[in-house]
């Protein structure tokens, strides 16, 4: 009860209120992100769709094992999350703590290889600019937008790492309580970050594989 | 009281479930990629990374168990977002 009490703020008549009022800002603040993903995706979409052979050679460069490898560390960093929220609702303190911490490891693993395939590319020379390898021009707007999206998303995703180690570094300082509602919002943003790269995975690392 | 506390390994059946599943459709969205089916890779893929988002948006972001106004709050932003594509579309797709 005390656990329940100590997560409790001003406004909030109870937690399970403010539970709700974490969710709604944060699905609030989601919705900015969707669309300003969006409009990222959407200019993807129009220049396939005007591109569409240029797209399938440009797509072919990029390293599908990183890409894959990357969506699986992130499908299970969003299982740890989820179980850090659910752990923390039924205030079992140790799990929730690991939990964040496995997060957080997870979110950097997927930083590393991504280090490792921005080397790779690199070393191929895939930067949209006057000496870039592939034929034709159009091949440099897949890889423009490959910069920037997965550029963007790493940014989100350190971000998120941020966050997440933040409250657990303060769940084991014993300064936030299990049940704090924190938990709640910091597992959406992280569960939306994991969706943008479930869907840049099909768009950066499986298209034209088959041909 | 104790009858409403759940074991920590009860916990972690229904995500367990899902991150299984959604490994699953990782594995069919990747290893289809690579057999020629023409049209069908893409509708594959598309297909198949809708279903883990809203795996993802249902389950691990709670949408299953949320109040309205969260549902509510979640479906705005895709609405917009359709919006969006949909008018594009109406100008690229239609164009001699």
């Amino acid at each position: 009860m005390s656990e329940t009490s100590a997560a409790l703020h001003e406004p909030w008549p109870d937690v399970e209120r403010q539970r709700e009022g974490v969710s709604f800002g944060v699905w609030v603040f989601l919705a900015s992100e969707v669309l300003f993903f969006g409009g990222l995706f959407l200019s993807y979409t129009v220049y396939r769709f005007l591109y569409g052979d240029a797209f399938k050679i440009a797509a072919h460069e990029t390293d599908v094992f990183y890409g894959t490898l990357n969506t699986a560390i992130l499908l299970t960093s969003s299982l740890t999350m989820a179980m850090a929220g659910r752990g923390s609702e039924a205030g079992f303190r140790r799990m929730t703590l690991w939990c964040l911490a496995a997060t957080a490891a997870f979110g950097s693993a997927f930083l590393v290889v991504k280090g490792f395939e921005y080397h790779d590319d690199i070393v191929k020379g895939l930067i949209p600019g006057p000496a870039f390898p592939l034929h034709p021009a159009e091949t440099q707007i897949f890889w423009a937008f490959y910069w920037i999206a997965t550029g963007v998303h790493a940014i989100h995703l350190t971000v998120g790492i941020g966050a997440v180690t933040i409250v657990a570094v303060l769940l084991w300082r014993g300064r936030l309580p299990v049940k704090a509602t924190t938990y709640e919002g910091i597992a959406l943003y992280w569960h939306f970050v994991d969706i943008i790269w479930i869907i840049l995975l099909p768009m950066l690392y499986l298209i034209g594989r088959a041909s | 009281m104790n009858a409403e506390q759940p074991s920590a390994l009860g916990l972690w059946r229904m995500p367990g479930a899902v991150w299984l599943a959604l490994l699953a459709l990782l594995a069919l969205t990747v290893g289809s990629a690579f057999i020629p089916l023409g049209l069908g890779n893409g509708l594959i893929n598309a297909s198949v990374a809708a279903i883990k988002v809203a795996l993802v948006m249902v389950f691990f972001m709670k949408l299953r168990s949320s109040s309205g106004l969260l549902r509510l709050a979640a479906l705005a932003g895709m609405f917009w977002l359709i919006l969006m594509f949909v008018l594009t579309a109406s100008d690229y797709l239609t164009r001699q």
